[in-house]
């Protein structure tokens, strides 16, 4: 069974992947979805209950909550894309180069790599939003910078148990230049592995970027942003307790579904949890 | 008697052990491969604060609302000794960082370390609290499902642990908050008085942890309920209490450097937590440290918590391999 | 009457309805060898396992298997535990997985003594002893206290069948126990099995896919395939006079190989064939 029929097979990937998809679709359109302007106040109309015109109400300023979510998705959502997307893209690249090149340009990345992995993320995430500043764009490259260090490491180990394989030695010893043999013959092996941490990274990214906007550090107001309003909603808890629950919940259902989708996509490359149903002695 | 000799006790026998050349070969080797790490460190937390693009001189003058003009700002530069070449700089500040001298904070000027103490003791007792919750829990948990493998019970707690991963911590402190200390008034909503307000912050901080080693126990246990010594020891007739035990004690091999290395996590992790229970630890202090961009702060806290990662790293890997006799008999 | 007595047992695996093993059947006399021989994968393992309830939780065994006319698949765990230890033992395949890592062998074995014969654990610890001896272990003492890592294969096997001996069981089970060992030890642990039951005259029942060894040890053979039997009898008839396809094959290859081997031999160094 390949890869997509294994995937297609197991319901919770399919709904992981429907959910993801539909936030992502969201998201992109939330202009046309969004029942009101997500920055829009009006003050007449504060915490407002549910209604057909605002289906979850309205925040302290009067803003529709319901349009601030979905503009969020793009603010939390596809920002932790993006940035997972340049976290792969640098890692990849420089792993390959140091499993690939050896010598003396893997060491001086090993080491890089070595200082930045003993350095703890949440630590070194901490130390740029404090060397850059408060900021959407500097959580961004805070991430980016904790996450790449893993990526290579582990693409530099993968790159060279295949470049030990056979067919590697055929390649090169056909004249295929490196290039064209890490294009066609590495970058595929490697991808299965990659599509499950970087899925379940997503999940984390998601966190830590709604995290540092609950503390403050991320988005700046009045940007809408799932911790952002997690933040804002902190403050009315006693008399409106009820603004704490739709961006909570927003954000565990996306998070799950990532969780969930990285997981299925683990067992369905793992070829020893496809064999379970075989025999046993 | 000849029984002692075959069933010492595993303390006395790693006490032994350790006094034994190829153990104390091997923390050494440790010890001397930590080193350039712990300098990288340094070097790093030095590097990411001094390549901030903002002047520094010119932070510590606008917090403390003094207007930065270049002279103000050419003195200030002086006063702290941003003059002076990098590496002298970096010198400088490592020498005076073993000291305990991290220069004092921009917003209020007393010393850093003087800062830095006050406050670690509240999150040392949230951590520790935190900590102890998790090990029991999650230990628990762990071994429970384990034992009752696809019953109803191991099915719900997966589900639990799930969402447990899923769930923003700050939103579960927020929601327990709402629950436990305004609708029900049980605990106070923030601050660090008395007992029952460490309850709220520690259980908030354990929960993502919870989750990760309650999966991470459970899933070593029934790896090892499939290993051939199991089989092994049904044939021989022992009892099912004696087989978990003996299962038992391989998982907590294996969970043990995850376990060891929960203190620096939960050590780091207080930021968000101390932040939503106005809990005045280090977490607190940094985070606000880095609202006032009070550069000595960041540094010194960065250096102290990298520090704090490698040197647990190297004790739980030290422990791991005392108890593991295949690594201690020096195969 | 025989002491144990199997009719049409059947493993079932109830997760995708696969059978096993399928309508076994065969019976143990007193005193008497049972070898189970056929290819990995027959069965042969499972069969005896099922016997013992020692299965994974999700394979179902039905049919009958009686243990000195007492049914043993409807017993309750606890009943067949005591079973297991003190009147079945199992010498499994791979010694070297056998014991748990962190226990030295001597605490390994000073445990199942004690759980399974009511001595203390200064009397378990002789008997340990005095059992490593009888199988011809130089130093039982040092054994004892060394950790499964640090012995070999074929040491950690007479470990198993020391202990084995030791609990004085009506029935030995031995399930490939020579597979996982160099011949040099292949060929102790053989000896030991023949010396040992000279001795004691004990009721083995040895599963193998070696027939070589299966001819030197067994009176009654049952040939399995496919998690079927294929045919049963006396040890004689089945190697002189096969009558199923299957048993013609398996004998006519043993004999292939090794007439093959004898005549290089002979050729080498002018042995006497």
């Amino acid at each position: 069974m390949t890869f997509w029929q294994q995937l297609k097979m197991d319901k919770v990937a399919v709904i992981s992947l429907t959910i993801i998809t539909l936030v992502l679709l969201i998201g992109i359109f939330a202009p046309v979805v969004a029942p009101h302007d997500p920055l829009g106040t009006d003050i007449k109309i504060k915490f407002a209950d549910a209604s057909w015109s605002y289906p979850f109400g309205t925040d302290q300023l009067g803003r529709c909550i319901l349009s601030r979510l979905i503009y969020g998705i793009q603010t939390t959502v596809m920002l932790s894309l993006i940035t997972m997307a340049a976290t792969i893209i640098i890692g990849t690249l420089l792993g390959v180069i140091a499993g690939y090149a050896r010598g003396k340009v893997d060491e001086v990345i090993m080491r890089i790599c070595d200082v930045l992995l003993s350095f703890p993320s949440e630590v070194m995430i901490l130390a740029i939003v404090g060397m850059l500043g408060p900021g959407l764009g500097n959580v961004v490259v805070a991430n980016i910078a904790s996450k790449w260090a893993w990526y290579t490491r582990m693409i530099r180990s993968l790159v060279i148990q295949y470049t030990d394989k056979n067919y590697i030695r055929f390649s090169k010893v056909a004249g295929c230049s490196g290039t064209h043999i890490m294009q066609k013959h590495l970058f595929p092996g490697v991808v299965g592995d990659i599509a499950v941490l970087a899925t379940l990274d997503t999940g984390w990214v998601i966190l830590n970027i709604s995290t540092l906007s609950f503390l403050g550090l991320g988005v700046q107001a009045p940007t809408p942003e799932w911790g952002m309003m997690l933040n804002e909603a902190k403050n009315v808890m006693t008399m409106y307790p009820s603004l704490m629950l739709a961006p909570g919940f927003a954000i565990l259902i996306i998070v799950s579904a990532f969780n969930f989708l990285g997981d299925s996509i683990r067992d369905a490359l793992d070829p020893k949890h496809n064999q379970q149903k075989a025999v046993l002695k | 008697m000849f029984v002692r000799n075959i069933c010492k006790h595993p303390f006395l026998e790693i006490v032994d052990k350790v006094k034994e050349d190829y153990m104390r070969d091997y923390i050494i080797y440790r010890l001397i491969g930590m080193t350039p790490i712990l300098l990288g460190i340094s070097f790093l937390a030095f590097v990411l604060i001094t390549l901030s693009p903002s002047d520094p001189a010119e932070v510590a003058l606008r917090v403390n609302e003094i207007t930065p003009t270049p002279e103000a700002i050419a003195l200030t530069r002086e006063q702290l000794g941003l003059d002076k070449p990098f590496f002298t700089r970096y010198i400088d500040w490592l020498v005076a960082s073993l000291h305990g001298d991290f220069g004092n904070s921009y917003v209020n000027n007393k010393p850093v370390f003087h800062e830095i103490i006050t406050a670690i003791p509240a999150t040392l007792y949230l951590a520790a609290v935190a900590l102890l919750f998790t090990v029991i829990v999650s230990v628990t948990a762990g071994v429970l499902c384990a034992i009752y493998e696809g019953s109803i019970g191991d099915k719900v707690t997966r589900g639990l642990v799930f969402l447990g991963t899923a769930m923003p911590s700050f939103w579960v402190g927020l929601l327990l908050i709402w629950l436990f200390s305004v609708k029900l008034d049980l605990f106070p909503t923030s601050g660090m008085q008395g007992f029952s307000s460490v309850i709220l912050p520690a259980v908030t901080l354990a929960l993502t942890y919870i989750s990760t080693y309650t999966r991470l126990i459970r899933n070593n246990m029934i790896e090892n309920k499939q290993e051939n010594y199991v089989l092994y020891a049904k044939v021989r007739g022992l009892k099912e209490s004696t087989i978990n035990k003996h299962i038992f004690k391989n998982s907590v091999q294996s969970s043990l450097t995850a376990l060891g290395m929960s203190i620096p996590k939960l050590i780091a992790g207080t930021v968000i937590v101390e932040n939503i229970f106005a809990w005045p630890g280090i977490g607190r202090l940094c985070v606000a440290a880095i609202f006032n961009r009070d550069f000595p702060i960041i540094q010194a806290y960065v250096l102290m918590m990298a520090v704090l990662f490698v040197v647990c790293n190297f004790l739980v890997d030290i422990f791991s391999a005392l108890l593991d006799p295949r690594i201690r008999q020096g195969e | 009457m025989s002491l144990i007595e199997v009719k049409n047992l059947t493993v079932c695996d109830t997760r995708n309805d696969e059978v096993i093993v399928k309508n076994v059947s065969f019976s143990v006399e007193k005193n008497t060898c049972l070898g189970i021989v056929g290819e990995s994968g027959s069965g042969k393992s499972m069969s005896t396992k099922a016997i013992l309830g020692l299965i994974n939780p999700w394979l179902k065994a039905t049919g009958s298997a009686k243990l000195d006319d007492v049914e043993l698949l409807d017993m309750d765990k606890e009943t067949l535990r005591k079973i297991r230890g003190r009147r079945f033992c199992m010498i499994l395949q791979d010694a070297m997985t056998a014991f748990d890592p962190l226990y030295t062998i001597g605490a390994q074995m000073i445990e199942t003594l004690c759980e399974n014969t009511d001595c203390t654990k200064g009397e378990a610890e002789q008997i340990a002893l005095e059992a490593l001896e009888k199988m011809l272990i130089c130093d039982p003492e040092e054994v004892m206290k060394k950790y499964a890592h640090q012995l070999s294969g074929g040491m950690l096997q007479r470990c198993i069948i020391g202990m084995a001996m030791a609990l004085k069981p009506e029935v030995i089970v031995a399930d490939e126990p020579t597979t996982a060992l160099d011949s040099i030890n292949q060929r102790e642990v053989l000896e030991e099995f023949k010396r040992l039951r000279e001795l004691t005259g004990m009721t083995l029942i040895f599963i193998s896919h070696d027939l070589g060894v299966v001819q030197h040890l067994a009176d009654n053979v049952l040939v399995m395939r496919y998690g079927e039997c294929v045919e049963y009898g006396k040890v004689e008839q089945i190697f002189k006079n096969p009558q199923h396809e299957y048993s013609k094959y398996l004998v006519d290859t043993r004999i292939a190989l090794t007439k093959i081997f004898r005549e290089a031999m002979c050729k080498e160094s002018n042995y006497s064939c």
